[in-house]
């Protein structure tokens, strides 16, 4: 077990309708979710950290994860998961919360993340280190097809690249049974540093809805550095709803006061239509069913609260695409493409200090032409390119940006099917992958030949970037770091 | 009518028929025991499921089933003669061909077999792709489409995919209402043109929606262990994870022996349904001619030859029921008139929910939608 790790689930005093979160919630909401069977312990140190195992159900947050009381002798451990319903947003709820603060209830809370957030953001130092640009070489990608020199079809990235940075071209996902080879889940480990078993949350088919319970590297580093929301931002694919919710974790600790901003064409659509109606560009016959729209829309994420849709810098960067692009959706690039214009006006007008693209094109070959697949891999190699040209041709990026390159998962090279291309069953080839970190700090021309795990990528670019990820179980890249 | 008409077989001659020139009228031989009968349908078997890895082969067997549906359709006549207390009229015929010797003529009977199955097994091809294939190259194109404008974000034209589809769809199961008896109706009468009389085969449908209603449940619950059949390849490497690291050389060899044993269970299905349709279709045909709905002229030239040999051309009165007997079978045949559509439509939907199901599982280019081997061609071999 690492070390390092801290334990984070603290005792909690439940039953009191004022200590938890510092929030004023009433206690008949509880839901007992979870119980000592299905948690996890691990022992460090002497402490005893419990996790809960089992995800929350949609509409439920966490309000307690445990408590730890040593008996007589003995560790005495009673592990409860305790959830609320997340209830419906009315204005009582912001007038409650804005008296408590008046009345000093923040004092009694010293584990409110809402409070800390705004505690700290103040005694919060800015950040100094390098920007990280993480590059999900996604949608599933072959060794065979990527790094290999006789069948590659990313001649940018292995010819050009790899000579920058350090490639771990033996990196792979765990063969744990239990450990799922597919994007969201892929994601959620490069993004955690964490193999868990996750679970369909939303029951969509072909829409599987994941919430990490760890924080991602957006939170540890919002958390540890003074950066707005809109300097950490996941840019994702136009058609994946269920790639929306990356951007925060369900985490007591972190959560939506630490998310990332995410950009994609859901959320462009999202603020088309609401100002679309609040310029009454609707008409009338319309309206009813434009506002039912918006509001499934808005509320997508429902551990938001709407909070992800306020950000004024976020509002100004889509009037700006509206202008350049119009209203339709037909203007703008698509596929791959489109992540990687985002990504650049993002660059331009948002300068992130921390950026993943989960690029997706060769996903569109599961049951369908091989053809897709490798010219997928053609337009993300063109598209990290681009990023690179115009990193370099930016002073404020230059010489001061590093660059993570992996895929979400590999993809199978089952010899008995016609079209090869599943990645859902844990097949060796669908856990074989590949890593590439090049910038500032990074060793260059160099190739590590050993066997090194995708979760091994968050703690390197916390490491990085100067934050520490106690989560993670995954070991830091030190053969990367100069 | 000329009976030397080469395209009239020889099992349809009865006894007091003129034979056509160079055939022998025989009755049939003494029957053999349980393990010779079950012995030599092994042998069959063996061979079927060698010919159906290849595409000649598979047009042999599928002129093989053709004839063997035809002897089964005769037998359904022949079971309706004995039925009126006539002996049987209608006797197999040998195939007693002129030639040297003993082995020369077993040889010459025999070639003239497998040419004849080949004929047969080309018409057939050819008829069954007339009504079908236009509607399984949609459904392989829509896959294509639907594929190549998710990949492109072809927004614009994202109902070309769906629309193709659903038309390849609905255009299939139409063409599934009658297939099935347009081929037994080409098979009994001997000729491949008699496979465009849809009037006909349309009216004989709706007269016996309960029997069609079997043949398209037979079609798609059959097909269910054959479409397992079909996606198991594609999760090899996790039912044995030792054969993730198969070389495509280990693969293609795993992969022969598998597909050569699965297509025992593919013969067995499809020799069945051939036969079972035109079984069907036998009887249909009867009934309809024995009630006066068709008539002497609405048979082709073999068919009238057969029914009359075994004298069953002739209108059988209704038999007299109580009037509240009639009225109940006015009442239900009514209500099957009108239930039995929509379950048939229902049991040809699932049999394409099949194929796109195992199109999902495993896909495979070209051929996965437009060649439905238990329609059209019976090859049951999908080496990547």
């Amino acid at each position: 077990m690492d070390s390092e790790r801290l334990p984070v689930e603290s005792p909690v005093t439940r039953g009191s309708p004022l200590l938890i979160w510092g929030r004023l919630v009433p206690v008949f909401g509880f839901k007992r979710i979870g119980s000592e069977a299905e948690n996890t312990r691990e022992r460090k140190g002497g402490n005893e950290i419990l996790r809960p195992d089992c995800n929350l159900p949609a509409g439920f947050r966490v309000l307690s994860l445990g408590s730890i009381s040593k008996g007589p002798g003995q560790m005495q451990i009673e592990s409860k998961l305790f959830a609320q319903e997340t209830p419906v947003q009315f204005p009582r709820r912001e007038f409650f919360r804005q008296v408590g603060m008046g009345l000093g209830v923040a004092s009694a809370a010293p584990f409110s993340g809402a409070l800390q957030a705004a505690q700290d953001s103040v005694s919060r130092k800015d950040y100094r280190g390098p920007n990280v640009i993480l590059v999900r070489f996604g949608g599933g990608v072959r060794r065979q097809e990527t790094i290999d020199p006789r069948n590659t079809h990313a001649p940018f990235f292995l010819h050009e690249l790899v000579r920058r940075g350090t490639l771990f071209p033996q990196m792979s996902i765990d063969s744990l049974t239990d450990i799922e080879t597919s994007h969201g889940q892929g994601t959620l480990y490069l993004l955690t540093g964490r193999y868990e078993r996750y679970k369909d949350i939303g029951g969509k088919f072909l829409g599987a809805r994941f919430e990490p319970r760890v924080p991602t590297l957006f939170e540890q580093l919002r958390r540890e550095f003074n950066v707005p929301s809109h300097q950490a931002v996941i840019i994702n694919g136009e058609d994946r709803k269920d790639e929306e919710f990356y951007n925060f974790s369900n985490h007591t600790l972190y959560g939506v006061d630490f998310r990332s901003v995410t950009l994609s064409l859901h959320r462009f659509k999202t603020f088309l239509l609401r100002r679309q109606l609040e310029a009454g560009a609707i008409p009338d016959k319309d309206l009813a069913k434009s506002r039912k729209r918006l509001s499934e829309m808005e509320s997508l994420d429902y551990r938001t609260h709407g909070k992800d849709r306020q950000d004024p810098v976020i509002e100004t960067f889509w009037e700006n695409w509206r202008e350049h692009y119009g209203d339709s959706g037909m203007v703008n690039p698509r596929g791959d493409r489109l992540l990687t214009e985002l990504a650049l006006r993002a660059m331009k007008s948002l300068r992130p200090k921390l950026m993943m693209i989960n690029y997706n094109d060769p996903d569109y070959v599961h049951w369908g032409n091989a053809s897709h697949y490798t010219r997928g891999i053609q337009i993300i190699d063109e598209g990290i390119k681009h990023l690179v040209t115009a990193v370099e041709a930016d002073p404020a990026y230059r010489d001061n940006t590093v660059f993570a390159i992996v895929p979400d998962c590999g993809r199978d090279a089952n010899p008995f099917a016609p079209v090869p291309f599943q990645h859902h069953f844990n097949s060796r080839s669908a856990r074989e992958i590949f890593g590439l970190f090049f910038g500032p700090g990074i060793e260059r021309n160099k190739i590590v030949d050993k066997d090194v795990e995708q979760i091994a990528v968050a703690p390197t670019i916390g490491t990085l970037m100067g934050f520490k990820t106690p989560f993670s179980d995954g070991s830091v890249l030190e053969e990367a770091i100069a | 009518m000329n009976p030397t008409d080469p395209a009239i077989p020889e099992a349809i001659f009865g006894a007091e028929s003129t034979p056509p020139v160079g055939l022998e009228v025989q009755t049939a031989g003494p029957r053999r025991g349980f393990l010779v009968r079950w012995g030599l349908r092994m042998i069959k078997l063996l061979g079927a499921m060698v010919l159906v890895q290849s595409v000649l082969g598979a047009l042999a067997v599928l002129g093989w089933a053709q004839r063997r549906a035809r002897t089964s359709g005769l037998r359904v006549w022949e079971k309706a003669n004995r039925r009126m207390g006539r002996t049987p009229l209608l006797v197999q015929a040998s195939s007693q061909v002129e030639g040297p010797g003993a082995w020369g003529r077993k040889f010459r009977v025999i070639g003239k077999s497998v040419v004849g199955c080949f004929r047969e097994g080309f018409q057939t091809l050819f008829n069954a792709c007339v009504l079908t294939l236009p509607w399984t190259v949609l459904m392989q194109f829509a896959w294509y489409d639907g594929w190549n404008n998710s990949f492109n974000k072809g927004y614009e034209h994202a109902a070309v995919g769906p629309a193709a589809s659903w038309i390849g769809i609905f255009g299939f199961i139409a063409a599934m209402f009658l297939l099935p008896m347009c081929m037994a109706r080409q098979t009994m009468s001997c000729d491949w043109r008699r496979f465009y009389d849809f009037r006909l085969v349309w009216k004989l449908v709706r007269r016996d929606w309960l029997c069609h209603g079997l043949i398209a449940a037979s079609y798609a619950l059959l097909s269910v262990p054959l479409t397992v059949l079909k996606i198991i390849p594609g999760f090899l490497p996790q039912i044995n994870r030792a054969m993730d690291a198969y070389t495509p050389q280990q693969a293609a060899d795993f992969l022969g022996r598998y597909w050569w044993m699965a297509g025992g269970a593919f013969v067995v299905v499809f020799f069945l349904l051939r036969l079972a349709s035109a079984k069907a279709y036998a009887r249909s045909l009867l009934d309809a001619l024995q009630s006066g709905a068709i008539g002497e002229s609405d048979l082709s030239e073999a068919e009238w030859r057969a029914l009359h040999r075994l004298d069953l051309v002739r209108v059988v009165p209704p038999r007299l029921r109580p009037p509240w007997l009639r009225a109940a079978a006015w009442a239900g045949s009514r209500m099957i008139r009108l239930a039995a559509p929509v379950f048939v439509f229902g049991c040809w939907g699932l049999f394409v929910f099949q194929t796109y199901l195992s199109e999902f599982f495993i896909h495979h280019p070209w051929t996965g939608f437009a060649l439905q081997p238990l329609v059209q061609l019976p090859i049951f071999s999908q080496l990547p």
